[in-house]
């Protein structure tokens, strides 16, 4: 198996105010070729961030350490130019706002083709006719019409698919979807995730879902991985971190999902306690403010992102066992 | 019993589309609301479910007074509306509290979060000093510390924003409490405090609230009732438990099928048609998937399944046990081509 | 029940800032421009409020035997065709040009406030006839209206000050009515509106608080034009009246007597520059400091 993302150690830092925010902090995370990664965190988990890092869209502000590669090249040793080439080529992504990823004043033809820009050798016409056959992939009938219309004439839906379609033109080897279902109403949703796992064999390569339901991830992802206040806390199989979550926060966070509880309640878990300020970290484990399971150990040694069965965690108690 | 809240044919159109759209046949006005009936009992919770432009927000809107009503009428704690210069509105507001769905859209950001929490009391002439005492009251029972009183909206994170709204809607000590989309955006974690807490303010006051979600896992622990809406019209009503057990509207078996792992149930094809153009008959039929001639042409009308379930459906949907009695003759299922 | 404390997330921009404060002013300073234009402004006002303490002499006191002396000890500027000591006119102009410029935009921007938030607010026949008002005002070039009304009424301060407030109103009129527009549909107006606020409370506590911001940007853009108008109208002697400085009487003399003594010109026109300048940054400083988009400096 080939690894397209591979993050070693990598951070990020963000210059700000009040001194510098370490936004992300030693995340080590392999995704395989043709797998679906979902990438799920709370906010302030800096899911987003590193979402951004894979993009090769950080702020100037930003400061990176460890290594984040892309198939083979280390995205954050490139030159900025050939990490822009690497945007438009081997990078895709699906935003969350379908209203804003689509220029309103350009018909939805004119601008696929634009999209394939950088596809060299191949006339106009026939990036229109791969834009045509791309629209029908994602479900979309009719796609000759789609193609002379503009955004705004187009559903919500619609329109997230047809960036999905402008996502797959490129040929990408990993597409980025960022929370891309969050905008539209649950059977629209339904919508989108199906014809996302049905094209999961279109792209040349992996797919990251960002997402803060844990429900889609099961319906939809192969791997998860879970953050929590700018950490990995725990990565692996859908199937094993869902059933056996090993990490005391995926195990308040599934507890958590009100989709998940068999019984109606009227009083719902939480997770006490407040994420941690980048400002204010605490020492040792992340989680060990809030953390029900909390040793002394935790409060003093930051735990290692280590193997446990099939998944890999970041927990002291788990290292115990 | 006399229910707390009564919506009798409530029907909303806005004026909408240009002269031009005019000349070309489309209507001049959108119905939103096309005749919404329902009642809400003291101390119950009410679920007003449904997809975006099924008018679930208009109608919590026009409930507190926001919407002008087109007709029907609205009664509350015993006083009735039926229009929005109505002199009952100033009589009714006192007892409703409203939850707006982005509750940092809903602070002013130039005014402390004291005078934003008592603005109701402001308006109906308390003093000063007496909204600073139970703004630090107020925000006690939300479980936010007296300290807030002094901070502006963008001091404060999503979640407080959320339970700031919440000392607003107490703020005048209402019978009944709408929730726009009280948890959208909201954090797993942070989401399950907002919820816990509106249930202990019911336990405590006894208040109502009308819980306008498109969450139905939500939905499903902290209502007792759900009325599903569907393009401006409750298309089916019944306790809870009987929703998620026995959905008897096509519509509402496909919305809880898109939360399970098994879509293979029926995925909705298409889109909500739009307002402008409602579909004639049964206004589901582009999307049912077992919509026969029937539903073309002629509009339901409400019926009751079982006690206290009613539903829009000339065919509704019963457990496989009573099928065999209840099923009409003339039921054809459609194959539908995709939309 | 227990209290939460919760930390709101770092980066959180914030929708709208709070009033403008000390804060702003901090923020103000950090950028080069933004200072160097606030304590040019500053020193402007300064001389404007305390011109007769700072100014050397009298700025009318005419002494013919001194006539266009070039810059020296006793008179830094040097002396006009009347021996009028010219650093001291400058400084008495300054005052005159920010008495119009501070009474003409403060007339203009309460008109424009009160008509826009009647016109955002109120029936739509109303708004449609304020509109056709204001945009019919802002058709006409502004000079030439200015010379119509000096024609009619002849040249005073007051028509000067009524002129700009006419001027200027339309714009802050358009600024307002539009801000309004979008205010009042936002959910905290609205929900003012459906506790049963009236319409005046809605415009006192939510609508002039939320307004201000914009308009002070607005306003400082807005004053060098309208200290252009004055000198405008000052030289063409259509302004402010000799024998009181004023910057464009200055610049007129100056031109003149442009052979003779080129220090009159330079004098009187690098206080427009200056001025002009350091309003204009100040503006820019002021909107980029207000604006929610580049508050965290990302």
């Amino acid at each position: 198996m080939t690894a397209i993302i591979d993050m070693n150690d990598f951070s990020i830092t963000y210059a700000g105010e009040r001194g510098p925010v370490p936004a992300v902090r030693g995340v080590n995370l392999t995704l395989e070729k043709g797998r679906i990664l979902g990438l799920v965190g709370e906010s302030g988990s800096g899911k987003s961030s590193l979402v951004s890092a894979m993009l090769a869209l950080l702020p100037k502000s930003a400061k990176v350490s460890g290594r984040l590669s892309i198939g083979a090249d280390d995205l954050y040793a490139l030159s900025e130019a050939q990490r822009r080439a690497m945007r438009g080529q081997r990078l895709a992504t699906v935003s969350q706002d379908p209203f804003t990823a689509l220029n309103p004043v350009i018909r939805i033809g004119a601008q696929l083709v634009e999209f394939q820009h950088r596809l060299k050798g191949i006339s106009r016409s026939q990036k229109l006719e791969r834009a045509r056959e791309m629209l029908a992939r994602v479900g979309i009938s009719d796609p000759g019409t789609r193609l002379t219309q503009y955004p705004h004439q187009l559903s919500g839906g619609l329109r997230q698919r047809v960036a999905i379609a402008a996502a797959l033109l490129v040929n990408p080897s990993i597409l980025i979807a960022d929370e891309p279902t969050t905008a539209l109403d649950a059977t629209t949703e339904a919508e989108v995730i199906e014809i996302i796992r049905e094209l999961r064999g279109a792209v040349d390569g992996s797919i990251v879902f960002v997402t803060h339901d844990m429900g889609v991830v099961a319906r939809l992802c192969d791997d998860v991985a879970v953050m929590y206040a700018g950490e990995l806390v725990e990565s692996g199989p859908v199937a094993e971190v869902l059933e056996r979550p090993q990490h005391p926060y995926t195990r308040a966070l599934l507890a958590c999902d009100p989709a998940r509880i068999e019984t109606p309640s009227r009083s719902l878990p939480t997770i006490p306690g407040t994420v941690p300020s980048p400002h204010a970290l605490p020492a040792g484990c992340i989680f060990s403010p809030r953390c029900g399971a909390v040793i002394d150990i935790c409060r003093s040694v930051r735990p290692a992102f280590l193997p446990s069965d099939q998944s890999r965690v970041a927990c002291h108690r788990t290292e115990a066992s | 019993m006399i229910p707390l809240l009564e919506v009798n044919d409530l029907v909303v159109r806005y004026p909408a589309g240009s002269l031009f759209g005019a000349l070309k046949g489309e209507p001049r006005k959108v119905t939103v609301l096309a005749g919404v009936s329902l009642k809400l009992n003291q101390g119950e919770t009410l679920g007003l479910v449904g997809e975006s432009g099924s008018g679930k927000t208009t109608l919590g809107r026009a409930i507190g007074g926001m919407t002008p009503m087109s007709s029907g009428s609205i009664t509350l704690a015993g006083v009735g509306a039926t229009g929005r210069k109505d002199g009952f509105w100033k009589e009714m507001r006192r007892n409703v509290g409203f939850m707006f769905q982005d509750p940092m859209a809903a602070l002013d950001p130039r005014m402390l979060l004291s005078a934003s929490i008592t603005e109701p009391l402001a308006v109906t002439g308390t003093g000063r000093a007496e909204r600073r005492r139970l703004s630090v009251d107020l925000l006690r029972e939300v479980g936010l510390s007296p300290d807030f009183a002094a901070r502006y909206p963008h001091q404060i994170s999503g979640g407080q924003a959320r339970r700031v709204t919440v000392a607003r809607a107490l703020a005048l000590r209402p019978r009944l409490v709408i929730a726009d989309e009280p948890t959208a955006g909201l954090d797993l974690s942070v989401q399950g405090e907002l919820l816990n807490l509106l249930n202990t303010i019911q336990a405590d006051s006894g208040v109502s609230f009308l819980f306008i979600t498109h969450n139905l896992a939500v939905a499903r622990h902290v209502t007792d009732r759900i009325a599903v809406m569907y393009l401006g019209r409750i298309v089916e009503t019944a306790r809870t438990a009987d929703i998620f057990a026995r959905p008897a509207h096509p519509y509402t078996r496909a919305l809880l099928s898109t939360h399970s792992t098994d879509t293979s149930a029926g995925l909705l094809k298409g889109e909500v048609p739009s307002l402008r153009r409602r579909p004639g008959g049964c206004e589901f039929h582009t999307r049912c998937p077992i919509a026969a001639d029937r539903c073309r042409s002629e509009a339901p009308n409400e019926r009751a399944v079982a006690t206290d379930h009613l539903v829009r459906c000339h065919f509704p949907l019963v457990p496989a046990s009573e099928a065999t009695e209840q099923a009409p003759l003339n039921h054809q299922p459609v194959v539908r081509s995709l939309a | 029940m227990t209290t939460v404390e919760e930390t709101p997330p770092v980066s959180a921009p914030p929708a709208l800032k709070a009033l403008p404060g000390w804060s702003t002013v901090r923020r103000l300073l950090s950028s080069p421009s933004g200072a160097i234009a606030l304590v040019v402004v500053v020193a402007l006002v300064f001389c404007a409020v305390f011109a007769p303490l700072v100014a050397p002499y009298d700025p009318v006191q005419i002494a013919p035997r001194i006539r266009f002396q070039g810059p020296s000890l006793e008179h830094w500027l040097g002396t006009d065709q009347l021996g009028r000591d010219v650093l001291s006119r400058v400084i008495f102009g300054t005052r005159v040009a920010f008495k119009v410029a501070l009474s003409g935009t403060a007339a203009a921007l309460l008109l424009g406030l009160v008509l826009g938030i009647v016109a955002g607010l109120g029936k739509s026949w109303i708004d449609g006839v304020l509109l056709l008002v204001c945009d019919a005002m802002r058709s006409l070039p502004m000079i030439l209206f200015a010379l119509a009304v000096v024609a009619i009424y002849g040249p005073s301060m007051a028509t000067l000050i009524t002129v700009i407030t006419f001027s200027m109103a339309p714009g802050y009129f358009r600024v307002v009515r539009n801000q309004v527009l979008v205010l009042r549909n936002m959910d905290f107006v609205v929900a003012s509106q459906s506790m049963g606020a009236s319409l005046g409370r809605v415009a006192i506590t939510h609508l002039v608080p939320n307004l201000i911001g914009p308009i002070i940007v607005l306003i400082a853009m807005d004053i060098p034009a309208v200290i252009g108008i004055e000198s405008g109208l000052s030289f063409l002697g259509q302004g402010i009246q000799p024998p009181e400085a004023s910057w464009g009487t200055m610049l007129s003399d100056g031109y003149s007597f442009l052979r003779q003594a080129p220090h009159l010109a330079i004098a009187s026109g690098l206080p427009v520059i200056v001025a002009t300048i350091a309003f204009t940054f100040l503006g820019e400083a002021l909107r980029d400091v207000l604006d929610p988009k580049s508050s965290r400096g990302r």
